[in-house]
């Protein structure tokens, strides 16, 4: 018994171990590859950029502002487009929703009404 | 006519007559296990797009066994326990499921087919954005796999069948099939049944867990909003690449489900939106569902009823129960690290099985604090649990594979 139990503890250590490292090994790889595209990615538009740009604000401050900024060349602000998807939610599903994030679509509606339709395949009659 | 006995019209009856006892119970349990598992499912309290088809098919086939010539009882559906060509063959002309089992089942087809959906649904961006606090939550989350191994061993499994049984512990169907049906194909049947019908039940068990585990006031922490730069898709598919190479490199014996979860992830990020619909819609849902009813179906009650069933129930509840509370170790640790400003239900997450648990984490948190967003976060300590199972079944498929 203790033969067996030293032999499955030495193995699964073991195995842990390895994972561990190669966990590891992964996230620093992950790390490594952000910063070293985000670099590349940087260099040519700082390349491009001959002409003095006017000053622009912090990227904390525009995003913080980034709200209230009309879209140049369009009609229509972004608080509006808000207020509009904000109105045609509540109108869809009823008080008690929260948008939390919004974003351009990137999928098919086929393919994300399927999605939806998986992440709420638990309750599905509710 | 006047030897005619009202068994010989109904066969399934009559097999039930003339089986042994505890083939008798296993039947009758088996038909009202799957009854219940559809009930469940159709109620939400389990995975319902597995189990409504594994619950009807484990009811139907313990219903429908039949005589064959020679007196040897059987079903109609598949034929587990055939073995060389000829019987192979003829078994793939006379039960519908066989060739599906045959061609997709015991190959690990289906499970590299599921992976491959999986892999379509994974945004990697999440687990970019933090990979090491991603990665530490995943390791923590794979402490019932550690456990279960050992503890396997001395409830008297051979250590191949207690490593193919610990993987439960990782929480990925697909990776416990897969490692099931290298390390330990006499008994995957069981393991496999044991791993899907647990996995189902975390989405209704863990929650009490957590709440069980975690208090209130930590349950409601909000998330702080952190500067994070947005990851493009080129960045996705260039760790897709490379973890794909370096881990087959790694572990070739894995090398199948490592192509068939990184190429899902490509294929989400590359644009390929014909391959993206066609992998996360039809080959995801239809490969779920056949996985599910052949589930059902091969739980038969002779292929079954083995000894080791109630040695694979203990350790696979074991397993799951260690690795959730391995991942909230975790965040708890990360709690006390940040000062309180970690949200520590996302531990719950790392133990994989995308994205049930991700769901269950929001769930719970939004039942503490209606303002509280962890989602991101927990997908990114969720496809982490991915990567770190993968590794953790490959490590233990390479030192234990026998032959």
């Amino acid at each position: 018994m203790n033969e067996t139990l030293s032999y499955g503890l030495s193995v699964g250590f073991f195995a842990y171990g390895m994972m561990i490292v190669i966990a590891g090994l992964c996230a620093v790889l992950i790390r490594v590859i952000v910063t070293v595209l985000a670099k590349t990615s940087k260099a040519p538009a700082k390349a491009s950029s001959k002409a003095p740009a006017p000053a622009a604000p912090k990227p904390a401050a525009a995003a913080r502002a980034a709200p209230a900024v009309p879209v140049p060349g369009s009609a229509v602000d972004d608080g509006v487009i808000v207020a509009v998807i904000t109105a045609a939610v509540h109108a869809a599903l009823g008080a008690g929703h929260r948008i939390v994030h919004l974003e351009e679509a990137s999928h098919s509606a086929w393919t994300r009404d399927i999605r939806a339709r998986h992440h709420t395949s638990h309750s599905p009659h509710r | 006519m006047s030897e005619f006995h009202i068994l010989d019209l109904f066969q399934g009856l009559a097999t039930l007559a003339a089986a042994e006892p505890h083939i008798i119970i296993g039947r009758i349990f088996l038909m009202g296990l799957g009854l219940l598992l559809i009930y469940l499912g159709h109620k939400g309290v389990l995975e319902a797009l597995l189990m409504v088809p594994m619950g009807l098919g484990m009811a139907t086939v313990n219903a429908g066994v039949l005589f064959f010539p020679g007196g040897k009882t059987g079903t109609l559906f598949l034929d587990p326990l055939a073995s060389g060509t000829d019987q192979v063959m003829t078994q793939l002309q006379i039960n519908w499921l066989q060739p599906i089992y045959t061609f997709a089942f015991s190959n690990g087809l289906i499970a590299c087919l599921v992976f491959l959906g999986i892999g379509t649904l994974l945004d990697v961006g999440y687990v970019m954005q933090r990979p090491f606090r991603s990665m530490f939550l995943a390791i923590c989350g794979e402490l019932g796999t550690l456990v279960a191994f050992p503890i396997g061993m001395l409830m008297g499994l051979p250590a191949h069948e207690a490593a193919a049984t610990a993987t439960i512990g990782g929480a990925d169907g697909p990776m416990v099939l897969f490692a099931s049906l290298i390390l330990a194909p006499e008994i995957f049947v069981p393991i496999t049944v044991v791993g899907y019908l647990y996995l189902g039940l975390t989405y209704g068990g863990y929650p009490y867990l957590i709440k069980a585990v975690v208090p209130k006031k930590m349950r409601a922490v909000q998330m702080p909003n952190e500067p994070t730069r947005p990851i493009s898709a080129g960045e996705k598919m260039v760790f897709a690449v490379v973890a794909c190479l370096l881990l087959s490199l790694l572990f070739p014996v894995a090398a199948p489900l490592f192509l068939a979860l990184f190429l899902g992830v490509i294929v989400r990020e590359s644009g390929l939106n014909y391959f993206y619909d066609l992998f996360s819609n039809q080959i995801l849902y239809g490969a779920t569902f056949f996985l599910g009813l052949v589930l059902g179906v091969l739980c038969e009650a002779s292929t079954i009823l083995d000894p080791k069933v109630l040695i694979l129930l203990v350790l696979g509840i074991l397993a799951l129960t260690i690795s959730a509370l391995g991942g909230l170790f975790g965040g708890m640790v990360l709690y006390w690290l940040s000062g309180g400003k970690y949200n520590p239900v996302i531990g719950i997450a790392a133990v994989s099985c995308v994205p049930t648990t991700a769901k269950v984490a929001q769930k719970v948190v939004t039942a503490a604090n209606k303002n509280a967003i962890i989602l991101p976060h927990a997908l990114g300590a969720n496809v982490s649990g991915v990567i770190t199972s993968a590794i953790f079944a490959a490590v233990l498929i390479t030192l234990l594979r026998q032959g």
